[in-house]
């Protein structure tokens, strides 16, 4: 009886063994710990990439003169810094004869002006993505042609950019400072 | 003392031999030895399992150790100035080749502008393609004036639609318009400019922002107290 049960009991010890652990640990716990190594290795490969990439890039970047560097970021602030900005502009102006005054600051939300009106007022439409922020900030002055010129050009050639966007130039000869009038819409940038 | 082998040694008879070696024959069989090499292949196939699935967990814990110790290289300030250098250099790319440079339209205006003609008014607006469009109001001192001066836009290739209207003449002849016309990107932007050799120079602007550039020059003011020699019937011009 024994002898004829043995086969048996091995074909069920057999059985248990292969459902009970072989299978689950192959299809479970070897597969998970497969999946990761996959995992490890792409993200060491990547880390390994990076690691170049870093070197070459801190390389490029040792290469770049200081000064330049210095001017980009003159260039493009990381903050808007619309206070010192229009105190520049003022001193700017006053070198020019321009006197400047009513600032009006004006944050452009998806290329158009928080102000922007429906009259069709044509404005500046940044592209979604970039890596900059806009704000307008409208100004008037007065003072002569000649002076004005000058003014423009001195801000057209600052290390800043200053985009004017909207002139209403007119006469203000009536006024007590004569010359003209000048309203004017600045776009500046800033890094986000 | 050894009994004769006649005398028998029980009363009880016996059973004829049977042969077991026949009947252990039958019982270790080929199922027999399959059970056994089942079991014994089962419990061989758990090993390797096991020793498949230790090797591999030690793998990955060494390649998680590997990467612990990669990510403890990366350093996340230097990554996120190389990213915002990146991000600095295109966006100063790209602002600088849509930079608004509206001097060289003042420029074309002076030059444009006859003598007998002047302007008194005039609303620029520079849209997002970055093309511009004007609005101006003048006097001219005769309507040949004023033709010669529409020809005069008529022949700036820069200046589009130059429309002259709203035009009449008072009692001393002179005569006052409007002018509406649009400006190509080419009289608005940078890239056009020689001002954007003189902003690319090192010295030219510096780390202030509103560093005026040391060649910038004051130029007549041409347009809008209207001075040129174009034109027939030149007169003096008259400022606002």
């Amino acid at each position: 009886m024994t002898t004829k049960l043995f086969p048996i009991a091995c074909v069920l010890i057999a059985c248990a063994i292969f459902f009970g652990y072989i299978n689950p640990t192959v299809t479970g716990a070897i597969a998970t710990t497969n999946a990761q190594i996959k995992q490890y290795d792409a993200a060491l490969s990547a880390a390994q990439r990076f690691e170049q990439k870093q070197a070459q890039l801190t390389t490029e970047a040792k290469a770049l003169p200081q000064d330049g560097v210095t001017r980009l970021e003159a260039f493009l602030p990381d903050g808007v810094d619309n206070v010192q900005l229009i105190l520049d502009l003022d001193s700017v102006a006053a070198r020019s004869g321009i006197r400047l005054s009513d600032f009006v600051t004006t944050e452009v939300k998806g290329g158009q002006s928080a102000s922007d009106d429906a009259n069709g007022t044509p404005t500046l439409a940044l592209d979604n993505g970039q890596p900059y922020d806009s704000l307008d900030l409208s100004m008037s002055g007065t003072g002569s042609y000649t002076q004005f010129r000058s003014f423009l050009d001195a801000v057209e050639t600052s290390l800043r950019p200053l985009d004017l966007l909207e002139l209403r130039l007119s006469d203000a000869s009536a006024s007590p400072g004569g010359g003209y009038r000048y309203d004017m819409t600045f776009r500046l940038y800033w890094l986000r | 003392m050894a009994l004769p082998p006649n005398i028998p040694t029980s009363f009880v008879p016996k059973q004829p031999v049977t042969n077991h070696a026949h009947r252990s024959r039958d019982v270790h069989g080929p199922l027999y030895f399959g059970a056994i090499f089942l079991v014994a292949t089962s419990i061989v196939g758990a090993g390797i399992t096991f020793g498949y699935k230790t090797y591999i967990e030690t793998v990955r814990d060494s390649k998680k150790a590997k990467l612990e110790v990669a990510e403890r290289n990366i350093n996340p300030t230097a990554v996120e100035d190389f990213i915002r250098l990146r991000n600095r250099i295109q966006a100063a790319s790209t602002l600088l080749d849509q930079h608004v440079v509206n001097s060289q339209f003042f420029d074309v205006l002076e030059s444009l502008t006859l003598q007998n003609v002047r302007f008194q008014s005039l609303i620029l607006s520079v849209g997002a393609d970055r093309t511009a469009k004007i609005e101006m109001r003048g006097l001219a001192r005769s309507f040949n004036a004023l033709a010669a001066e529409s020809a005069a836009f008529a022949g700036e290739k820069r200046i589009k639609r130059a429309i002259f209207s709203n035009i009449t003449a008072d009692k001393n002849g002179v005569v006052s318009f409007s002018l509406r016309a649009e400006l190509d990107p080419k009289l608005t932007t940078i890239k056009s400019s020689s001002i954007k050799m003189q902003v690319t120079e090192p010295n030219i602007a510096t780390s202030t922002p509103f560093a005026p550039a040391a060649s910038t020059t004051t130029k007549a003011p041409k347009a809008l107290t209207a001075t040129t020699t174009r034109g027939n019937n030149a007169t003096a011009s008259t400022t606002p």
